[in-house]
C-alpha cells in the first residue's frame, strides 16, 4: 500500500517493574506489551478489545506519548512520535486527543466547565483569550450541552454529561484522531446509546479517526470498522468488524465472543467456559500466550514458540499456529 | 414449607434530605419463590439498590428509612424486626454480594478468616472447623488449590477470584436468599460468564432464591426467571423473562431494549432525556418527561400497576396508561 497510514504502531514492547514485596529491593518485570504492531487508517474506527491485563490501556498511553516504550515506534503521519522535538510534539498533541473512561476523575473538580474545555485552547494559544469563551460555547453545543451550564462545576453534572465535557475538551484543538479509552463503560445503557450516537455523528461532521478501546463487544462491534483483539500483551487477531464476528479464528476470540451474554432468553449460548483466570503477565511462559488456557492447544506446537500475526486474506490476520 | 419465600407489599423507603424528601422506593410489591431468580432491572437512580438495602435493613437511618409496607421473609416481617434479629438473619438466612469485590472484602484479613467469620458467628463453629469448611466452600466456587488460597489477602487475588470469595462467604451458612447487587459488572466478560454459570449452578443445587440486581439485560436474559423493571422507585413492568423480551409493554422497558447496541452501524435509539433528579420527580407517571407516548393522563395521575395478561396466561404487570388501553 503506497498510502501512508495515519497511525502506525510498530513492534511496541513495554514492561513495568513491580516490587515483589514491600521491602524487597528486587523488582519483577510485568510485560504489558509484547511486540505489538498495527495501523489505523484515516477516517476509520479501530476497535481495540481485550480483558484486564491485555495491555490496551498501556497502548493508549504510548500512542498519546504519555509514556515511552522499551522498544518499538509509533508513527503519526510517518513521524516517530518518540523522537519528536518539543515543537513537533506540541503539534502532535493538537492532532491526537484522548477521552477517558471515568467521567469523575478525568475532570478537575475545582474548575468550571468553561475552563476545563477551554484549557487546551489557552495552553496552545489558539486564539486570543477573548475568543476562547465563544469557542467553548461552540464546543458545548457540538456535544449537546446547553451553554448556560458553562459556569458550573463537574459535580453538578450527571456522568453522561461529564463524559460529554470530556469529549468537548478533546475536540477543542480540532484533532484528527481521538483515542477513546473505554469512554462509555461507566455509563448507563441509554446514556451509553446517546454517547455512542454522539461519537458517530462527530466522526462524520469532523472527519475524525478513532481508536476505540473497550471491553464491551457489542459497543465495539457497533462503532468499529475494524477490530483488534488483545490478550496478555499480544495482538492476537485483527479483522473488519463483521468479518471478525462472523468468522472469528483465534480460539480466544471465539471464547470471548461466545461469553457475551445475549439479551434474548431464547438464545442459549453454546459456551465452552474458559477455565480459571487470565494468567499473570509476569514471567510469561514460552510459546503462545494463550496456550495455558486454550481448548484447542497442541502442546508440541503451541508451547514451543509464539505465533506471529499472519494474514489469512479477507483483511483478516490471526496469530495462531492452528489457524494460519 | 411454602413455595413463597419473600413477599414484599407496598414498600415505601423515604430519603430525607435538607431540601426535601423523596420516596426512593415508592410502593413496590414483589414476590419471590424458593429456588427462583428474580431480576431487578433499571438504570442508576431507579431504586433497585435501595430495595436491596431495605430488605437487608442496611439503610442509612435516619437519612433513609422504611416508612410503610411489609417485607415478609419466611413468614416474618423484616421491616419491623429488631436489629438483633436482623443480625441473626444477615449472612445466615439472607446474604448479599456486592459489585466491587475489592472494596467489599476486608483488606487486612486473610480470605479464609473472612469466609470463616459467618460460620463462627451464626453456626457457632470453632475456628479450625470453620476454616476447613471455608476450604470446601472455595472448592465449591471453583477456586483451585483452596487450602493455599485461604491464606491469601484480597489484594493478592484477581477480580474474578475475589468475587468467588464473596460468593463463598455469602453461601457459607446456606442462606435461603442471595441478593446479588451488580455481581458481574466489574468483571471481564469471560469471567462474567463463569460467574453467571456458577450462580445458576449454586442456586439450583441449594434450592436458593436469587434476587439479581443489574442493569445488564444480557445477564437478565441468561439468569432470571422473572424480571421487575424499576424506574424512579416504581416497578414499571413485571413478568417472566421470556415475555419481557418478546413483548415488552412499558415504554421504558421498550426504550431500554432498543438502546442496546445491535449489529449494523445505524444510529442507536436511546431514550431521550435523563432520569429525573431525586427531588424533581414529575407529577403523574414518573417516566412522562422522556416517554414518546405520553398524553394528558400521564401528566395528571400516576398509572397503577395492572396485570394485562389474559386469563390463563402468565402474569404480566405494567404501569402505563397507554398500554392499559392497547398494545404499543
Amino acid at each position: 500500500m503506497d498510502k501512508l497510514s495515519l497511525l502506525q504502531v510498530e513492534n511496541l514492547r513495554k514492561s513495568f517493574p513491580v516490587k515483589s514485596s514491600l521491602f524487597s529491593l528486587r523488582s519483577d518485570m510485568l510485560l504489558a506489551l509484547n511486540d505489538v504492531s498495527f495501523s489505523v487508517e484515516q477516517g476509520e474506527t479501530l476497535g481495540l478489545v481485550g480483558e484486564s491485563g491485555c495491555g490496551k490501556s498501556t497502548i493508549a498511553k504510548l500512542i498519546m506519548c504519555l509514556d515511552a516504550p522499551d522498544s518499538g515506534a509509533v508513527f503519526y503521519r510517518g513521524e516517530n512520535i518518540f523522537s519528536m522535538n518539543r515543537y513537533e510534539k506540541r503539534e502532535f498533541r493538537k492532532k491526537v486527543q484522548i477521552v477517558f473512561q471515568d467521567p469523575f476523575s478525568s475532570l478537575n473538580p475545582r474548575k468550571k466547565v468553561s475552563s476545563i474545555i477551554g484549557e487546551p485552547l489557552v495552553i496552545h494559544k489558539m486564539f486570543p483569550d477573548r475568543f476562547v469563551r465563544k469557542k467553548v460555547y461552540e464546543l458545548m453545543s457540538l456535544v449537546g450541552l446547553p451553554r448556560e451550564y458553562a459556569d458550573r462545576y463537574p459535580h453538578e453534572f450527571s456522568s453522561g454529561q461529564r463524559q460529554r465535557i470530556g469529549i468537548a475538551r478533546a475536540l477543542s484543538l480540532n484533532p484528527e484522531m481521538i483515542v477513546a479509552d473505554e469512554p462509555v463503560s461507566a455509563l448507563d445503557v441509554s446514556i451509553q446509546a446517546q454517547t455512542i450516537n454522539l461519537f458517530m455523528d462527530l466522526q462524520k461532521e469532523m472527519d475524525l479517526t478513532y481508536l476505540f478501546i473497550s471491553h464491551d463487544l457489542s459497543v465495539v462491534r457497533h462503532i468499529s470498522t475494524r477490530i483488534a483483539v488483545m490478550y496478555l500483551g499480544k495482538l492476537i487477531e485483527i479483522a473488519d468488524s463483521d468479518e471478525l464476528f462472523q468468522r472469528p479464528l483465534h480460539p480466544y476470540t471465539r471464547l470471548l465472543l461466545s461469553s457475551v451474554p445475549v439479551p434474548d432468553p431464547m438464545k442459549k449460548r453454546n459456551t465452552v467456559l474458559l477455565q480459571g483466570d487470565v494468567p499473570s503477565p509476569m514471567a510469561p511462559l514460552p510459546g503462545c500466550v494463550f496456550s495455558s488456557r486454550c481448548p484447542d492447544v497442541r502442546p508440541d506446537i503451541c508451547h514451543r514458540s509464539q505465533p506471529r500475526l499472519k494474514d489469512t486474506g479477507h483483511s483478516h490476520a490471526v496469530a495462531c499456529f492452528l489457524r494460519a | 414449607m411454602s413455595a413463597n419465600l419473600l413477599n414484599i407489599k407496598q414498600l415505601y423507603t423515604r430519603l430525607s434530605l435538607e431540601d426535601g424528601c423523596c420516596d426512593v422506593v415508592g410502593g413496590v410489591s414483589l414476590s419471590l419463590d424458593r429456588g427462583a431468580t428474580l431480576a431487578l432491572v433499571g438504570e442508576s437512580g431507579c431504586g433497585k439498590t435501595m430495595m436491596a438495602y431495605s430488605i437487608m435493613r442496611l439503610l442509612p437511618v435516619p437519612l433513609a428509612k422504611i416508612v410503610s409496607g411489609s417485607i415478609v421473609f419466611n413468614g416474618e416481617d423484616l421491616s419491623i424486626a429488631e436489629e438483633s434479629r436482623m443480625r441473626e438473619i444477615r449472612g445466615n438466612c439472607i446474604s448479599m454480594i456486592f459489585q466491587e469485590p475489592l472494596t467489599s472484602l476486608n483488606p487486612v484479613f486473610k480470605v479464609g478468616a473472612q469466609i470463616a467469620e459467618p460460620l463462627q458467628i451464626h453456626k457457632n463453629m470453632r475456628k479450625k472447623e470453620a476454616l476447613e469448611t471455608a476450604v470446601a466452600l472455595l472448592r465449591d466456587v471453583g477456586i483451585p488449590s483452596p487450602e493455599k488460597r485461604i491464606n491469601d489477602y484480597p489484594h493478592q487475588m484477581s477480580g474474578g477470584m475475589r468475587q468467588r470469595v464473596m460468593i463463598a462467604m455469602a453461601l457459607s451458612c446456606h442462606p435461603d436468599l442471595l441478593i446479588a447487587d451488580e455481581p458481574t459488572t466489574a468483571l471481564d466478560v469471560t469471567v462474567q460468564s463463569q460467574m453467571i454459570d456458577l450462580l445458576k449452578r449454586l442456586s439450583a443445587r441449594r434450592n436458593m432464591s436469587l434476587l439479581l440486581i443489574t442493569h445488564d439485560l444480557g445477564v437478565v436474559a441468561e439468569m432470571a426467571d422473572h424480571v421487575a423493571v424499576m424506574y424512579a422507585g416504581k416497578v414499571m413492568e413485571y413478568t417472566n423473562v421470556q415475555s419481557l423480551f418478546q413483548s415488552p409493554m412499558n415504554p421504558y422497558t421498550v426504550g431500554l431494549i432498543e438502546s442496546l447496541p445491535h449489529f449494523g452501524r445505524n444510529r442507536l435509539k436511546p431514550i431521550q432525556g435523563m432520569v429525573p433528579a431525586i427531588l424533581d420527580f414529575p407529577k403523574g407517571c414518573k417516566f412522562n418527561t422522556r416517554c414518546k407516548y405520553a398524553f394528558e393522563n400521564c401528566y395528571e395521575k400516576e398509572p397503577p400497576l395492572v396485570n394485562i395478561a389474559g386469563p390463563g396466561s402468565a402474569v404480566h404487570m405494567v404501569r402505563c396508561w397507554k398500554s392499559a388501553a392497547n398494545k404499543i
